[in-house]
């Protein structure tokens, strides 16, 4: 089947909260994620997919498995490692990618298992890479994460937390680089998400379907002509995605010089004390999702308003909660806070 | 792969988890050292930060791991290429001198966990795999890391490990700033951040290896000894591993400090990390054990007399008299009516909707476990249970007893390997003939499936008690919620039962749905436990593997028959019958209360052959007993 393309980001309309969390977690990889949550049918997965006609280019080691950026040895694979050390790899650019893992996925797939072939052909014990090799520096894609089986939940969890996968199964003993940006898609209504996994996302966006009567019809009769001739449909929207991409592009190369005063850092801690979040996480996200948001934006110096922005975002699903309390972030003690 | 990691010197306010993790590495005999903590609270980063410390081999066991690299298998491609029946050692072997670590140790499954900690012990262990048999030592401190709101560790494998620590989450703010801004730092240059640190980092190295070399010289005075006992004592520990582990961090921390003596202040630390996750209550304190089924809870004389008030509530019960059923029942109950109006709105209708009583308190119970008659699907964290499909995580390999498709192929190389010298192969490196082939053994975590049916007639809205009822079953829920399990529930009242909540996942759902279950009406008991057959069989239909638990909360008191003029009591009964004979876990929980009791969900639950419990004597230390039971 000859895939035409898929529904342009910048076509979606409204769901501002996720369009702009999932553009947060492209331009600053190292974010940490976003886990959307909302009912059927409101273009969760849409998005996810369509973001990966915004993805940049970055610099890669040339033919390394798991995509391994030139200048950071300290994250090399062992091949690398092996093959660069104290020298300049060859670099090539690929673009960034979304991986998917289905929800179905076995924990063999996943981690990466035994090379079968190498083993029957040459006798040879070898590792074959899994998801998770795929994901490095990309981002990991898992529609209903809140349906994944428990145990692909726990090597999940393990790899997001390290930034490395460990395998040590079936005869096979393999470690590798595996950061990605953990993006998940769920419907509240069909299940929990475990309160671990729910921690390690640095953002979480609530998605509503659209209740203002024009947009709701414009939603349609966008989705209409795409299905009608989507390759008309996707021609209109180029100018629209080559400035996003280019907005994107701008917000990368500005980020490494952002940074946050004492004052926002102290900010940031007030805020996470004030309203009773667990651990140090939230601080952590708070910053960094400030800083990216001052990257996008145009600016180098993290702001109050920044903090405000990404705490929409960052403390929401972070809330100290006991199971079943409504975990109902309020953003006047956010502002409080911030205005004080 | 090389790990640079987060510099040990860098973690900021962890300075009782960071003395853990030295006396850990200093002296092996101290039992090795479990690290607990909420989540991001920096318990992996810091415990993995210990690796730069060493120059010993560093081990981690993934919680995907198999056993063969666990333990050691055969080395398939020696015995392939030379005809070799060599040893591959496992991690417990690589990590011989050094340190083996576990980081979700809690989502370990226990048997592996038990082995590791029981090889640990002993130094030793027998080889008996792949046609190996082999008796080895390997000596390794065990450092794990969990974080408790994914689940505990059992009780035995907690005494198991030296030492416990905890790492709080911080809350002042100089502290959380210094943290951001160094993770920041890390995150943004990890080697001019490591650079920057390795003047402390190289200071922790020296002490600790200073410690290792005075450690065999730090001498025992018998009245530290004797200091220890009481400390042991005091905390009423089980056996006496404590005491050696106190001991043994005790003269650790007498070596780090540079001393080759004990100072009772060494013990008094080492008790804030031996002794926490050992103490037990005091045994008069000790709550009694579960009771047996159908077995009435025994009289509460050791319990203290009531407060004044349930002693007036209990006067004031005597006053009405007791009721048996009939038609009118809740209608005509007026003592009924008006505490209900005084302490709920009520529905023009005359239902209501009670809130949920959280301090409810539950009755010992029992319920019996579903014997494992097959394989069982599902996600969740109450079982393991073996399953034939190609999910759950792979255990072991076995001979295949039928036809299979999910083949181990490690388990299958490694025995053919042994003959490839003899065997014709067509140009392949291997030659694998139908005897060397293995099947995987899967487990999988399943959680169970709870079925609530909830009486919510007239007679459950007196008295507050409805309130109540949605209390325990709110408790039920929160544990629910954090085994993974899956709810449905049903209530019966007016003429009519419904399915108000369908089996989900979705435990959130199920407290919603609970929270505005209305009362009122007659008790069509029978046509409750009716339509609990049919949702019983289509959980079978979708689900042939899944055995549900029941839990029927009633007073009993049926008063609507299945058909006009029929008998509401004996209908009742017939269909408990019926639902007896399908032999699943039931629990009848009895809501009777009153002077005067009829006794009728007490016979439902012989019926049923069911647990039975009367609500009024819950508590909530047993409600935790139950839970710990069911998810055996």
């Amino acid at each position: 089947m000859k895939r035409t393309g898929t529904f342009p980001f910048t076509a979606i309309i409204g769901q501002e909260d996720m369009k702009k969390a999932l553009v947060l977690n492209v331009v600053n990889p190292r974010l940490g994620g976003v886990l959307i949550q909302g009912e059927k049918g409101t273009a969760k997965s849409t998005a996810v997919r369509a973001l990966a006609d915004l993805l940049p280019p970055r610099s890669c080691v040339v033919g390394c498995r798991f995509h391994d950026d030139p200048k950071d040895s300290a994250n090399w694979c062992d091949e690398c490692h092996e093959k660069y050390d104290g020298k300049e790899p060859e670099a090539e650019l690929l673009p960034m990618k979304v991986v998917e893992l289905p929800v179905s996925a076995t924990e063999d797939r996943v981690v990466g298992t035994l090379d079968i072939e190498a083993a029957i052909r040459e006798g040879k014990r070898s590792f074959e890479t899994g998801i998770l090799a795929d994901a490095n520096r990309n981002i990991l894609y898992v529609d209903e994460i809140n349906l994944l089986d428990d145990h692909v939940v726990d090597v999940l969890l393990d790899s997001a937390a390290m930034g490395i996968n460990t395998v040590e199964r079936e005869g096979i003993s393999y470690s590798h680089p595996a950061r990605f940006s953990l993006v998940g898609t769920m419907n509240p209504e069909e299940g929990d998400i475990r309160p671990q996994l729910l921690d390690r996302f640095a953002l979480s966006v609530y998605v509503a379907g659209e209740k203002d009567l024009d947009k709701r019809a414009e939603v349609i009769k966008r989705r209409l002509r795409y299905e009608d001739d989507p390759e008309k449909f996707l021609a209109e929207w180029k100018d629209a995605q080559a400035e996003e991409v280019r907005r994107i592009e701008r917000a990368i190369r500005l980020l490494p010089q952002v940074t946050s005063s004492n004052d926002m850092l102290r900010l940031a801690a007030k805020l996470s004390i004030a309203l009773g979040v667990d651990g140090h996480r939230a601080d952590i996200v708070l910053i960094k999702t400030a800083e990216t948001i001052a990257a996008v934006d145009g600016h180098t110096e993290v702001t109050k308003e920044d903090i405000r922005a990404a705490a929409r975002l960052a403390l929401p699903h972070r809330m100290r909660r006991r199971p079943f309390e409504e975990q109902k972030l309020s953003f006047e003690d956010v502002d409080k806070v911030i205005d004080e | 792969m090389r790990r640079r990691g987060y510099p040990f010197a860098a973690a900021c306010g962890m300075e009782k988890a960071r003395e853990a993790i030295l006396i850990a590495l200093v002296n092996p005999h101290a039992g090795g050292l479990l690290v607990s903590g909420e989540k991001g609270t920096g318990k992996s980063t810091l415990a993995r930060a210990a690796r730069s410390l060493i120059d010993a081999p560093w081990s981690e066991v993934p919680v995907s791991v198999t056993e063969d690299r666990l333990f050691g298998s055969v080395d398939a491609e020696a015995a392939i290429k030379n005809g070799e029946r060599r040893l591959l050692p496992g991690l417990i072997d690589e990590a011989d001198g050094g340190v083996l670590y576990i980081d979700d140790v809690n989502l370990l499954r226990e048997d592996l966990l038990s082995s590791i900690l029981t090889i640990r012990e002993t130094g030793e262990y027998r080889l008996e795999r792949d046609g190996i048999s082999a008796s080895r030592e390997t000596h390794f401190t065990v450092l794990a890391v969990m974080a408790p709101e994914s689940g505990t560790l059992s009780s035995s494998a907690l005494d198991r490990f030296g030492m416990f620590v905890e790492t709080p989450s911080l809350d002042d703010e100089e502290n959380r700033m210094t943290i951001v801004r160094r993770v920041l730092d890390f995150e943004r240059d990890e080697k001019k951040f490591a650079a920057s640190w390795s003047e402390e980092t190289a200071a922790i190295k020296e002490k600790l290896a200073a410690a290792r070399d005075i450690l065999p010289n730090v001498e025992v005075t018998d009245a530290m000894i004797k200091l220890s006992a009481v400390y042991t004592l005091k905390a009423n520990v089980a056996g006496h591993r404590a005491d050696i582990y106190l001991i043994e961090a005790a003269r650790a921390i007498a070596a780090l400090a540079g001393r080759k003596y004990l100072l009772p202040k060494d013990l008094e630390r080492a008790a804030e990390f031996v002794l926490p996750h050992r103490m037990r209550k005091p045994p008069e304190s000790e709550a009694a054990p579960p009771e047996e089924n159908n077995a009435p809870p025994p009289p509460q004389t050791d319990k203290e007399p009531p407060p004044p008030e349930e002693m007036f509530n209990q006067q004031d019960e005597l006053t009405p008299p007791p009721r048996t059923d009939t038609e009118e029942h809740e209608g005509s109950d007026e003592r009924d009516k008006e505490d209900e109006s005084m302490a709920n709105p009520q529905t023009e209708s005359g239902e209501r909707v009670d809130a949920a009583d959280t301090r409810v308190k539950l009755p010992p119970m029992w319920i019996e476990p579903p014997k494992s008659r097959r394989p069982t699907k599902g996600s969740g964290k109450r079982s393991n249970t073996k399953t034939d499909e190609k999910q759950g995580r792979y255990v072991r390999a076995e001979l295949p007893r039928t036809k299979t498709s999910d083949i181990a192929f490690d388990a299958t190389l490694r025995a053919a390997a042994p003959y490839q010298r003899f065997r014709e192969k067509n140009g392949m490196a291997l030659a694998i003939r139908k005897e060397d082939i293995r099947s995987k053994v899967r487990e999988k975590r399943t959680g169970n499936i709870f079925l609530f049916v909830v009486d919510a007639s007239g007679s459950m809205g007196a008295r507050e008690r409805m309130k109540t009822v949605k209390g325990v079953i709110f408790k039920i829920l929160l544990e629910a919620y954090q085994k993974r399990d899956r709810v449905g529930m049903i209530a019966f009242r007016k003429s009519h039962a419904e399915v108000l909540l369908p089996v989900t996942r979705s435990v959130d759902f199920a407290q919603k749905k609970l929270a505005s279950m209305p009362t009122g009406g007659k008790t069509p008991l029978a046509k409750g436990l009716f339509k609990t057959e049919d949702v019983l069989d289509m959980i079978y239909r979708q689900d042939a593997q899944q055995d549900p638990v029941v839990l029927l909360i009633t007073d009993g008191r049926a008063t609507s028959p299945i058909e006009k003029g029929g008998d509401a009591v004996a209908d009742a009964m017939g269909e408990a019958t019926r639902i007896g004979k399908r032999g699943l876990p039931i629990a009848v929980i009895d809501t009777e209360n009153g002077f005067v009791k009829l006794g009728l969900a007490k016979k439902l639950a012989r019926e049923m052959n069911a647990a039975y419990f009367a609500m009024d004597k819950l508590d909530e230390d047993d409600l935790m007993r139950i839970w710990r039971r069911t998810a055996m």
